[in-house]
Parts: C-alpha cells; structure tokens; sequence
C-alpha cells in the first residue's frame, strides 16, 4: 500500500513537473497527414490562464477522460498560457496551425469583450468554435442584513437614488461590468460601479460592507448565500441555477440583459470539418462522462454544451452587445 | 480528538504531508515553478482521495512553497517566490561572507516558528480575526500601501535619494497594462504581452539574479574577482536563536496580521517585517541592515511563513481566499466537497481539527526537511562561478518561461537583468524598485475605488480609524529623519542623521 501510494506519487510528481515546464515538447512533427487519420499524436489545449482557476479546472476535467474518446486513444493536454486578460493565450490558439493539434479553451472576456478593446488578431468570425463548454450566470447580492428583499424594491431604492447604489465586480470592462451597464442604458437607473481583481476580493469588499452590492458568477456566490451571509436579488445571466431557482431574471422583469460567463472549445481558423467533428464529438462525450460530470458538480459548474453553429450565436450575440453597451459606456468610441 | 488523531496520524496522510511539504520546497526553490502551480497541478490526483489526505497534501505544498524559494534566495541570489525577495536583502551577503549555512539555519528556524506562531493564532482566535480583516475597505487598503512604501528609507541603503528615485521607477512600471478601474491600457505600445502588465516574477529574477551574473562575468573581465567562498557546515545554537526571540515573535505577528488582510499578499508581509526589525533594532546596528545580518533573515522568513496560519483565517471562516494559492487551495477544498464558511467550524468540527492539526505537523515536517536539505544544498556555493553562473542563467530563463509559457516573459527577465545590473553598478538599490512595483497597484486601484466609493471626498482618508492610524505613521516615518537632521543641526552642526547623509 505504501509502496503503490508513493509510487503513485513519484509519476505524479514527474508528470506535473513536465507538465509545467515542458509541455510543448512535441510539437512541429508530421504535417500534412490526412485528416481521416486523425489524431495521430497527443493534442494540446492552451488554456489562457494560470492553473487553478474555473477554466483550468474544467480543462483539466475534460483531459483527464479524453483519451478514452478521442480515436486511437491520443490524449489532450492542457498548456496554461496566461495573460492579457486570456487575449494571450486565444491569440495563440488564433495563430496556430489550423490542424487540430492546437486547439483552445476560451472565455466570454477574451472572445467577445477584449476584441473590442483590445485591438485582438481575432474576432469570433476568425475563430473555428467547436462547442460551448461551461455557462455560469451571474447574479447580484446584498448582504443579508440589507433593506432590500427583493429585486422591485431594489430597483426602486435605486432608481430613487441615482448614483447611490455601489456594486463590486471581478474587473473593469468583463461580462458583470458590461451586464450591468446594459442595465443601466436600458433602464436609465444610474448605478455605481467598484471593479476589483476578481470575485473573491469583490464578495470580501460586500461582507465587510464596504460595497453595498456584488455581481458574481452564481459560483461564487453560492457558499455566501448558503451560509445566509448574503441574498441574492437578481440573475443577469440566460438561465436558473440549481439552488437559486427562486431569483429571477433581468430578462424576466422586463430589462433585455442575458448573458452568461460561457467556456468553450475553440480551433485556428481554417481547421478541416472533419477535424472540428472529430473533436467535438470526443469533447461531447467527455463532457457527458460521470467522472466529468462528478468533478463539474463537485465545483459547482454547469456543464453547458452548445454545438458548433449554436455556439458560434452566442459569441456573435454577446460580441455585438458588448461593442453597443461599450460604446453607451464610453469605454471604446 | 480521538477521530482526529485517527484521520491525521494515518500512515497515508502522514506520506501524503511529507510529501507535499517536500514538493513545496521543491517547487518554489527552482524558479518557474511556484506553489501555486504546484498545487493546482496536484488537486486532479486529490479526486480519488479521502477528504483530510487530499487537503493534507495540498496544505502540505503551502506550507513547503512558502519556505523553499530561501533557499535559493540565500545561495543564487534568485528569489523562485516573491515571498523571498525580501530575504536575499540579508541573506546573499551573509552567504557572501561565508555564512551561507548560518542563513539557512536562521530562515528554517524562523519558518517553522512563523509556521507554529500563525498556526496558534488560527487555531485559537479565527472567527475573531476574520471579522478584523473585513473591515479593510479599499481606503484601509491604500493607507496599508502607503504606509508600505515608506519602507524606502529603510530599505534604500545610505542614499535615500536614489532610493526614491528607484521607487518612483518601481511605481512608473506598475502602471503598464490595463489600468484596474477604467480597463483601458497603458504604456503597452500594442502589445498584447504587456497588456496584464510587466510579469512580475520574471522581472524579480532579472532583477536578482540575472544581473547579479551580469556583474561576475564583469568581475571576471576585470579580475576583480578575488572572493572565494566556501561551504562551512555551521549549526547555530539554541541559546543563539533564543537570543534573536524578540525577531521571531514580531515578525510572526506581523505575517499574520497581513495573512489575515485578504489580497494583500506575502512580499508585502516580509518587507513589512524587515522594516519593522530594522526600527526597533539598536541604532547602531541599524546600519547593519542589508550586509549580512541574522535579523533580515529571520525577520524575512519568519514573517513569509507567519502569512499561511493568516490567510487560512478568511479562507477556512469567509470562504474568502486572500491570495492566488489559497484561491487554489478553495478550489481543491470545494472539490473535496468541504464548502468554508461560519458554517464548517459548527458543522464540521472533526474536519477542521484535522487540518488544524496536519498543519502543525507539514510545519514539523517543513523544519526536518529544511535542517536535512541545509546540509547539502549549501554546497552550491563551492561549485566554481564558471560552472554555476550559465547553470543559473538557464534555470533563470527556463524559469520565466515556464510560468506562463511565453518566450515575451524570458525578454522580461533579460531586459531587468540589465536594469539591475546598471542600477546597482551606479549604486542605486533594487528593493524600493520591487517595492514600488508590488505596491504601486495596490495604491492606485484602492485610491480610486475609495474616491469612487466617497464620492471623490478626500476626508475618508482621516476619518476612518485604521486608514487614519498607517496614513499617520507613514506621514510620521517621511518626516521624522528630516525632523530628526534639523533639530541635529540645530543642537549641533556636526552631526547630521546617518539615514539621510549622502556617501
């Protein structure tokens, strides 16, 4: 038992050192093979940010089953390329050889809101998607002790109050931020907006008060609202969440805002069909693998798949609603 | 008790924290490789196990990371961690003098208290703490920077002008990337690179370790090469570590106290520590500060490791994780299907002592390890500089572009490389550049959130206590030496203040 224990762990160990420091070992080789026979090698995701965070895991959750679906039993490997908000790492996926060795994972932020501002080599149109991974909603909290139980009474006390009400977001210009502007263009309620580096600072900032309200992925808000620390009032986001199926939609109180924090599979533009088929089928059927499924549940994940063309709408959709509600917010011209 | 003391004292958990703690030490001592990814690296292997030796494990490599990067810090003048960027302050001159092994003594022993120290606190006092750290707002936060920035003085060496300079720079690189309220970026010339800001790690070890190669190879050329330093297994004894208690506690209080301020974050702990060592220090050997003296070690190093006990205070009662590796740490905990909260400590007792007391033990295991690896790893310092300076160059740009696997990062480490070596050939210091660039967010994303928050009203600044109180000592610690020089020259013209004299 010892023995295997420890064993276990020296290739664990190894693995993850190579991991980390060489995983573009093999790269370059074999080219112009057929698509019939593909794979015909391990292929790599590039995942644009660091270890550890939501779409790392999910990546690496996907990863773990892949071998099993994917034909000749290759395997995928997650290589982080972080920075840039995840322009980096998309941009990599942009650039790569359009031959289904180097696909992506990437976001709502870098797909459809940094194009915009960011002066991106891609735009949704220049990307092969392959299938919508993740979907979170987000939803807006106040602390439990707060004057307002519901959504109407805090639309009014906001409305009455113009600049009052302060949110905390996870960052300027992401998908709470611009969730929230639409908000108020529609509705011509003016709130106050706090960015900070991420949701935990955000919820640390309304726990302690300094904040009057956060709009965070239902994923991190959920332990706060079980812990009757905080309430949820609304949800921005396209869809209910398991536990929160009491807090209603913006889309449901009659403001046309709906989008989601969404991860999804990307390809080079100019990937064969018959690759991009290929790896949407294994990809779907990893996403519905119990073990998948298990560890998505365990972090609290939606698993939210979408096929190729529906997947392609949704980025078109919320790439042409940022660029409106960027420009209502006088953050690009 | 009993089902803790069952859970922990497992042979499988017992292997599992040693071997984490070992990987720790391991991956935050090589640069390129941090805790961090250490951790994230492991939790798909912690799928399969039981809840209290999966965290073990991962609790193990905070734990270790928190102390490895000394190591190198000491011996290669590369810090692998941010965390030990304040050690190589003391550290590298004492291994310069020959005393490598004492420094490593001195940074273990001061791990391990700082470990016990927080752990203690966590144990005993949490629930309460974590309140505490709430109450930091953004004004709290930018009146904590400020106040960190008044460090320069003490970390500028004998030119406090230059030191001021050099911080000021430090600010200048902080503001490239996406400025954090509006999301627009600055001074990234279109490249996507810089758009999250200049890479903090690789200009750490340019800044360190590339130029200091920089400067043997000038050395070399220039035969002024004379130092020869060799390996000495020295131990240092008990009654020499009692005599430094005073360092031990300080420094483990204040790493706690920033643990327990979420988003704070180790480097500002240890630079906060070695001021504060420095301050209550005799003034005579005040002036000894930063060539080589026992107190910047254990200062550093005790405070680094003081911050885990800290940061578990909001992590395990918030959910509220404080840092990148803790947030990892949350992910792994949720996987387990442990959610922290108020709710863990009344729900689930049994579990929360068992990581309480695996804790203690990852920080026995941390101190075995650490006097074990001491005995070998110090004898880096006899490899011949022709042999270790291109072995160091490569771990230094292997290291950089590992972290994020981008060849822009390893640009980074060369072109600080180069500003450090010429910043230090002209005799400006490099810890208030590091200074600047740690804080320099921190001050300008939390000045504008507490104006956004006030409405632009600048009185916040004085009316909240805590905000009042570090904005006070820092105004104090600018103007005290000029008060200090003036009434000197006042009382006598001779004398002037040895903080404030130019060489």
């Amino acid at each position: 038992m010892k023995k295997l224990v420890m064993k276990k762990l020296a290739i664990i160990g190894f693995a993850a050192m190579l991991a980390a420091g060489c995983s573009n070992g093999a790269e370059e080789s074999g080219s112009s093979a057929s698509s019939a026979d593909y794979p015909e090698r391990d292929i790599d995701i590039i995942v644009p940010y660091a270890p550890g965070g939501t779409t790392d895991t999910a990546s690496r959750a996907l990863s773990s089953v892949i071998s099993e679906y994917l034909p000749n039993g290759y395997n995928a490997n997650v290589v982080n390329k972080e920075g840039g908000a995840g322009v980096i790492g998309t941009t990599e996926v942009f650039n790569a050889k359009p031959d289904g060795y180097k696909i992506g994972m990437t976001t709502v932020g870098p797909m459809t809101i940094k194009p915009h501002t960011d002066n991106t080599a891609y735009t949704p149109e220049t990307i092969e998607p392959i299938m919508q991974v993740v979907a979170t909603p987000n939803v807006l909290v106040v602390q439990n002790d707060a004057p307002w139980q519901t959504y109407e009474e805090w639309y009014e006390y906001a409305e009455s109050n113009p600049g009052e009400f302060s949110y905390g977001t996870s960052g300027a210009g992401l998908t709470q931020h611009i969730s929230m502007e639409a908000f108020s263009t529609q509705t011509g309620v003016e709130l106050k907006h706090v960015p900070f580096e991420g949701g935990a600072p955000a919820l640390a900032a309304l726990l302690g008060g300094h904040v009057q309200g956060a709009l965070v992925q239902t994923t991190e808000a959920m332990p706060h609202i079980e812990s009757g620390n905080m309430r949820a009032l609304v949800n921005t986001g396209s869809f209910k969440t398991e536990g929160l199926e009491d807090v209603p939609l913006l889309s449901e109180k009659g403001v046309d805002v709906a989008s989601d924090v969404w991860t999804g599979l990307i390809a080079p533009q100019g990937t064969p069909q018959e690759i991009i088929d290929v790896l949407h089928d294994s990809f779907k059927k990893a996403l519905e693998d119990p073990k998948v499924v298990e560890t998505f549940e365990k972090l609290g994940v939606n698993p939210a798949y979408a096929g190729p063309d529906e997947f392609a709408e949704i980025m078109q959709k919320d790439y042409d609603l940022n660029e409106e509600v960027l420009k209502a917010a006088g953050i690009i011209q | 008790m009993e089902q803790v003391l069952a859970q922990v004292l497992d042979l499988q958990t017992l292997m599992l924290v040693f071997i984490g703690v070992f990987l720790g030490v391991v991956f935050s001592a090589i640069p390129g490789l941090t805790a961090t990814m250490g951790i994230a690296l492991l939790i798909p292997y912690t799928f399969t196990l039981p809840q209290v030796p999966a965290i073990s494990m991962l609790l193990g490599i905070y734990i270790g990371g928190m102390y490895g990067g000394a190591i190198t810090a000491i011996l290669i003048r590369t810090p692998g961690t941010p965390s030990a960027a304040a050690t190589l302050l003391d550290g590298y001159p004492m291994a310069e003098k020959g005393q490598a092994g004492r420094a490593l003594n001195f940074a273990t022993i001061g791990s391990f208290v700082g470990g016990i120290i927080s752990c203690v606190i966590l144990i005993l006092i949490a629930p309460q703490l974590a309140e505490f750290g709430l109450r930091f707002g953004p004004p709290e936060y930018f009146a904590l920077a400020v106040f960190g920035l008044s460090i320069v003085g003490t970390v500028s060496g004998k030119n406090v002008v230059k030191g001021l300079m050099v911080a000021a720079l430090g600010l200048l690189i902080a503001t490239v990337g996406m400025d954090p309220i509006g999301g627009v970026t600055r001074f990234t010339f279109g490249s996507i690179n810089l758009s999250s800001g200049v890479a903090f790690i690789p200009a750490l070890i340019g800044l360190f370790a590339v130029s200091q190669v920089i400067k043997e190879v000038e050395q070399k050329v220039t035969k002024n090469n004379q130092l020869k330093i060799k390996f000495q297994k020295q131990s240092v004894s008990l009654k020499e570590n009692l005599s430094y208690w005073k360092e031990y506690i300080r420094s483990a209080l204040i790493g706690t106290f920033v643990g327990i301020i979420p988003g704070t974050g180790t480097s500002i702990a240890t630079f906060l520590s070695y001021n504060e060592s420095k301050r209550f220090a005799k003034p005579a050997r005040r002036k000894e500060y930063g060539t080589g003296i026992p107190e910047g070690v254990i200062s550093t190093e005790t405070s680094n490791n003081a911050v885990t006990g800290g940061a578990l205070i909001p992590l395990l009662t918030l959910g509220i994780p404080g840092d990148v590796v803790t947030a990892v740490i949350l992910g792994g905990l949720l996987i387990q299907g442990i959610t922290p909260g108020p709710l863990l400590f009344q729900n689930n007792e049994t579990l929360v002592y068992s990581l309480f007391s695996t804790l203690i033990i990852a920080n026995i295991f941390m101190l075995l390890i650490g006097l074990f690896a001491i005995r070998f790893v110090g004898k880096i310092v006899d490899v011949p500089k022709n042999i270790l300076l291109p072995i160091v160059v490569t771990l230094c740009f292997i290291g950089s572009y590992s972290l994020s696997n981008n060849l822009f990062d390893v640009w980074i480490a060369l072109v600080f490389g180069v500003i450090g070596f010429l910043l230090e050939k002209f005799k400006y210091p490099l810890p208030p550049l590091i200074l600047g660039i740690i804080l320099g967010p921190i001050i300008e994303a939390n000045l504008r959130r507490s104006l956004i928050g006030s409405s632009g009203d600048l009185s916040i600044f004085a009316t909240r206590p805590i905000t009042a109180i570090f904005l006070g000592i820092a105004l104090l610690s600018f103007i005290y030496p000029l008060i200090k020089s003036l009434v000197g020259r006042f009382k006598d013209n001779a004398k002037a203040n040895e903080d404030i004299t130019t060489r």
